[in-house]
């Protein structure tokens, strides 16, 4: 926490020339414009607190996502389960909860992203972010499939583990946007 | 309350707590660390002081628990959970939240 950088507050004409060489087509340019100049993302990004507000609860459906995801992968690891609790008995409570801290973490994100859009769309670690969020949700409602239709016990465990390296690279990839 | 098919409180608590103890461990072995190398700029930043103060408190309230309520977890290991326990949880949840603002909050005091 103490080493997140400052978010850096380009002005728009500043944060176009920091994207990448690979200029946006116009439509896309066009877009990023419109979203830039919306009242909501006007608000956020001219507010002193709101970026803060928000990744702070960013953070707290983190936690919720995240120790969900990471309970499920230690009971998915070993042979007895979380304390003889299977990943089953726990992806039926846990997963739900997952969900909530998800919604939690895209309402916070989206706000955010949409207040500087010139800063998150040409980022390589958002773009990397975005596409493992999608795998990883992807892989997330094949084990709730997995769990419900009652599948072997392995099938179960190895969607857990595998949503929970997906969930990993998604908060590695998060925390990597703020370097460039 | 129906979480994780019905199982008793205490088996819940056991399957759970000791992964508690790896997380806060996980966090103070990364923490210390990030504290050590700008403890002076830390020391007085306000928002630090109340994260170390909200951890305090929260260490503080699972003791009580642990030392109070949790004592006659026999009674209630099945049945309602009594409203106690029910209050450890609603402040120990308030206290962890605490903790992460504060923890956020200490980049914007933080004096560079």
């Amino acid at each position: 926490m103490m080493f997140m950088p400052a978010v850096s507050y380009l002005p728009p004409s500043l944060a176009l020339l920091s994207s990448d060489a690979s200029a946006p087509s116009s439509l896309i340019a066009s877009t990023l414009e419109w979203i830039q100049h919306t009242r909501v993302g006007t608000t956020i990004r001219e507010s002193n607190w709101a970026i803060m507000g928000y990744e702070s609860v960013h953070l707290l459906g983190m936690a919720l996502l995240g120790g969900a995801a990471t309970l499920l992968a230690i009971a998915a690891a070993r042979r007895r389960g979380l304390g003889g609790l299977g990943v089953s008995v726990l992806a039926r409570s846990l997963i739900p909860l997952a969900g909530l801290g998800l919604l939690i973490m895209v309402i916070s994100g989206s706000l955010m992203a949409w207040s500087m859009p010139y800063r998150y769309y040409p980022n390589p670690a958002f773009r990397l972010k975005m596409l493992l969020l999608v795998l990883a949700v992807t892989v997330s409602c094949g084990l709730w499939q997995a769990v419900h239709k009652q599948q072997s016990d392995t099938i179960q465990r190895s969607w857990a583990l595998l949503a929970f390296a997906l969930w990993l690279g998604v908060g590695l990839s998060g925390r990597w946007i703020g370097f460039f | 309350m129906a979480i994780f098919g019905q199982q008793p409180a205490s088996r819940i608590a056991a399957a759970l707590l000791p992964w508690t103890w790896v997380g806060l461990g996980l966090m103070l072995l990364s923490g210390l660390p990030l504290f050590a190398s700008e403890a002076a700029d830390l020391y007085g930043n306000i928002a630090f002081r109340i994260k170390l103060a909200l951890l305090l408190l929260a260490g503080m309230n699972a003791l009580l628990f642990h030392l109070t309520v949790f004592r006659g977890v026999a009674q209630w290991d099945i049945g309602a959970t009594p409203l106690a326990a029910r209050a450890f949880a609603g402040i120990s949840i308030l206290l962890w939240t605490g903790v992460i603002v504060a923890g956020r909050l200490i980049a914007v005091f933080h004096s560079h």
